[in-house]
């Protein structure tokens, strides 16, 4: 089953996520900030990722998991409020972007599109 | 005897000898003989007047005479001698002494014999004394002599008029009872100079007359000789001098009078020293009233003899002199200034001071300040009657007169021409104060502006007419990094070394782009924000500035003038604002994402178990949530693009390919009207896509937003050659003057007819400018309240 990895420091909107992914038969593990992966035992096969964390910029989170051997080629969707992360997201080596608050179409399209892609 | 002792031949030796003429006359007067003494003293030939008429010789004047004694002789009379005036040969006259008598002959008388003397120097001689002996006695001068210590020796009718005593009284006695006593010495002191020959002429002294009173005269007194030229006698030569004096004194005085008149410019203190100086030589008592600005007399000064009847005479002035019945012929002082006139009582009477004064104790004033003559004059000046010199006596023997009067109007016009003058020049003085006064108040507010200028929290800077900075303030100089204004205007452009500034887009000034020198060479006013960076700090400042041309009172170019007001706190706060929106939008929309996505979730499970009302209302729930998520973005956007982080992602584009994506998209959502879109245009544009999609939305959301009784809108794009006018035309509520002005500022909303806004945040046109702008293109409308709105979004196109 395709896992999928939610970082958002919103338990609601983790939730959603969450319901929604397994609701479309995605395995999904969800996270409040980006210090999960040195935990992980299991790499996902997407990270969904809120750029703007309470204490953490997603960027930096991004950033890190590209250099790490062992998450660089992970795809990484930005999820964001601000509408200009959907320009910016390419430079920081994010694959995709979904912005808030979205469509769960655009949602479950960007997902598998990422997916897809890799 | 008479034989003998006169015979024929004898006679006539004694004839012809004659140092007078001899003649005889016939009866009727003609020449029968002439002895030579004729030819020597008329100098005619005796032999050419034999035979003619004897009268033709005499004077015209004295032929009366001449008949006469002719008669005379001829009744055999001797007449008397007498004297005719002869005619020379040279034509002058020549006074004859004659002895005639009949010229008988046997018995009859034939005719007349005569002798004549020339008498004619004698004459002359004796006319000469006779002419000196009169003028002595008709002169009006009175002429006496003394005898070297005093004894009187002759007195003429002149001096008997002078002096009241008669010569027969005078002579023999001495001098000394016209000299009065403290001049007791002047006999000896002028025989002195006498005695050594000296005449005194023009010696003014004084005499006494027989009634006491004194005289003035002008004396010429001279040493009277005898025939072995020895002094025996004074002669001395008295004119009255009272006229002369009074005119001198007059004259003196009006001279005083002027210096004093002239000496200050306080003019009453003047007329105060002219009532002072006038008593006690011209008058006992005199005052000096002024014309107040209402137009009454106001006594002014009183001066009197007896400092004691100062007080009456101002009691008597107030009471008389003024605020009386100006019809009053007596209202002396009230009178000449209503009229100008001068007023002469040569004496006053105590009929007219009855007749005056009423009041019993009043007369008692008046008679005790004796008046006796009084002169009123005005002080005329140009601007006419400024008040009115009053002149009292209280001397019987001084009565003014004509003459006086005459002095007294000299007075008054000099003294009035003295106030004119004081207040011509005080004027003048007063007009030089104000003007000195104006000169250093706006000195004063000069120093006062530049002062308020240096030190204005503002920075003000001042630019020629050929953008060079004449003048900058300490704001400005401190906020260049200068140490202070001076060192400013030497190195202007040094600032550049330090400071980057740029425009509210971030594109670098240079020194000619600065609104000051903006405003100097477009001539017009400019306002600009600008930001300035140090560069050595990487301090941050913003300013706005706003710059003026000066347009001098001619209406010449001067320059400008440019006022820079540092919004860096202002700046501050906005982003701090922008921020928090930012911040705020950010925040609003995570709730919305995780209701959203709840809605979808509740509205798939619907799905599964087909409950369609439960589906509906999650629809509407949902549609909701869309808009307040476009609310907030729209928010977002506002912020973000006020604080320039709005990030445009330019790309060329078609832009007849966008505009009917975004007409589709809608038509998609907007059943209420029929999107109508005229294409055809294929040129592209360089611009941000999701931009311009962003503009079209917001154009063609309020084109169906705004026309809710219609059911069309129309999208088009046309060629402008280097342009592209995308336009979008409604038929709705449209827009008036007022309105078209402000939509496209931030938070403006339309009103409909009822006043009520429709729902939105009014910033949707404002960004849609903003995004124009920085496609260097423009947003404009046509549009007519009630006739729907035509607006334009133009964008520079790539040929």
């Amino acid at each position: 089953m395709t896992k999928i990895l939610v970082v958002d420091d919103d338990p609601a909107i983790l939730e959603v996520i969450q319901l929604i992914l397994e609701d479309n038969n995605y395995d999904v593990e969800t996270a409040r900030s980006g210090r999960i992966f040195d935990d992980l035992k299991r790499m996902p096969d997407l990270i969904l990722l809120d750029i703007l964390l309470s204490g953490e910029d997603g960027r930096e989170i991004v950033k890190r998991l590209r250099r790490n051997d062992k998450t660089k080629k992970v795809p990484i969707v930005m999820i964001s409020a601000h509408p200009s992360a959907g320009d910016t997201f390419h430079k920081i080596g994010a694959n995709g972007f979904v912005s808030k608050p979205f469509d769960i179409d655009d949602l479950l399209n960007t997902v598998k599109d990422n997916l897809v892609t890799n | 005897m008479k034989s003998q002792s006169v015979n024929g031949e004898r006679y006539k030796s004694i004839v012809q000898l004659a140092p007078g003429i001899v003649y005889t006359l016939s009866k009727d007067g003609a020449i029968t003989f002439l002895n030579p003494s004729f030819e020597r003293i008329t100098g005619w030939k005796v032999k050419d007047w034999i035979g003619k008429n004897f009268a033709t010789l005499i004077h015209p004047d004295d032929l009366e005479l001449a008949a006469q004694t002719v008669k005379q002789t001829l009744k055999g009379e001797r007449p008397e001698t007498f004297e005719l005036r002869i005619k020379t040969k040279k034509g002058t006259y020549k006074t004859l002494e004659f002895s005639s008598g009949p010229d008988i002959i046997n018995g009859e008388i034939v005719g007349k014999i005569g002798v004549a003397r020339d008498i004619t120097e004698f004459k002359s001689e004796r006319n000469t004394n006779l002419h000196y002996a009169n003028l002595i006695k008709s002169a009006d001068s009175a002429i006496m002599s003394r005898s070297l210590g005093g004894t009187i020796t002759s007195w003429n009718k002149a001096a008997e008029e002078l002096f009241g005593y008669s010569a027969k009284e005078v002579i023999g006695k001495n001098f000394k009872l016209l000299i009065p006593v403290e001049n007791s010495g002047e006999i000896e002191k002028i025989d002195k100079f006498i005695r050594r020959g000296r005449p005194l002429s023009d010696y003014e002294t004084v005499r006494v007359k027989k009634d006491g009173t004194r005289i003035p005269v002008l004396a010429k007194i001279s040493p009277i000789y005898d025939e072995e030229g020895k002094i025996v006698g004074v002669s001395l030569f008295d004119r009255d001098n009272t006229v002369m004096k009074k005119e001198e004194m007059a004259d003196k005085f009006l001279t005083r009078a002027t210096k004093v008149l002239s000496s200050s410019l306080d003019y009453s203190y003047t007329l105060r020293r002219l009532a002072t100086i006038l008593v006690p030589k011209l008058a006992d008592w005199s005052s000096v009233h002024i014309v107040s600005d209402e137009g009454t007399p106001v006594q002014l000064a009183v001066a009197h003899t007896d400092p004691k009847k100062v007080e009456w005479a101002k009691k008597l002035q107030k009471k008389y002199g003024e605020h009386r019945n100006i019809d009053d012929p007596n209202n002396g002082v009230t009178r000449v200034v209503r009229t100008g006139k001068s007023v002469l009582y040569r004496e006053v009477t105590d009929e007219m001071i009855n007749q005056a004064v009423q009041k019993k104790e009043d007369r008692e004033l008046i008679k005790k300040l004796k008046l006796r003559s009084v002169v009123m004059v005005p002080l005329l000046s140009r601007a006419g009657v400024l008040g009115v010199i009053t002149l009292v006596s209280t001397d019987p023997a001084r009565l003014y007169d004509e003459r006086d009067l005459k002095f007294a109007e000299e007075l008054g016009r000099l003294a009035g021409q003295a106030i004119e003058n004081a207040r011509l020049y005080l004027e003048a003085q007063n007009e030089i104060k104000k003007r000195a006064k104006i000169q250093e108040e706006l000195s004063d507010s000069r120093e006062r502006l530049s002062v308020i200028l240096a030190n204005v929290a503002d920075g003000i800077s001042v630019y020629d007419e050929h953008a060079n900075v004449v003048f900058v303030n300490h704001a400005v100089a401190t906020a260049s990094a200068y140490k202070d204004p001076g060192s400013m205007l030497k190195r202007p452009v040094k600032w550049q070394e330090t400071f980057e500034v740029m425009d509210e887009s971030g594109k670098t000034l240079s020194v000619k782009d600065l609104p000051g020198r903006r405003a100097v060479f477009e001539r017009r006013e400019i306002d600009e924000t600008v930001k300035s960076i140090n560069k050595k700090t990487g301090e941050e400042k913003w300013a706005n500035i706003k710059a003026r041309p000066i347009i001098d009172a001619e209406g010449n170019f001067r320059g400008a003038v440019s006022i820079t007001h540092d919004i860096t706190e202002i700046k501050e706060l906005e982003r701090k604002k922008d921020d928090f929106m930012s911040v705020a939008s950010h925040e609003l929309k995570t709730p919305v994402t995780s209701i959203k996505g709840y809605v979808h979730l509740l509205k798939m499970y619907h799905e599964k178990y087909e409950n369609n009302s439960s589906y509906n209302f999650l629809s509407k729930i949902d549609h909701q949530l869309n808009k307040l998520t476009e609310l907030i973005e729209d928010l977002l956007n506002l912020s973000r693009s006020k604080s320039g982080k709005l990030d445009y992602n330019m790309s060329e584009i078609e832009i007849s390919k966008l505009v009917k994506e975004v007409v589709d998209d809608m038509q998609v959502v907007n059943s209420t009207h029929k999107i109508k879109l005229i294409n055809g245009v294929k040129k592209k544009v360089v611009a941000d896509p999701e931009r311009i999609s962003q503009v079209i939305i917001n154009l063609l959301s309020n084109a169906i937003k705004y026309s809710p009784n219609s059911n069309k809108v129309v999208v088009g794009i046309k060629d402008a050659g280097n342009k592209l006018d995308i336009f979008v035309r409604d038929y709705g509520i449209g827009l008036d003057r007022e309105e078209r002005d402000k939509i496209f500022d931030r938070f403006y909303r339309v009103k409909d007819q009822t006043g009520r806004t429709y729902p939105g945040l009014g910033i949707g046109l404002y960004l849609s400018a903003q995004i124009a702008a920085r496609h260097n293109g423009k947003i404009w409308v046509e549009s007519k309240k009630g006739r729907g709105s035509l607006f334009h979004f133009e964008l520079p196109a790539i040929n």
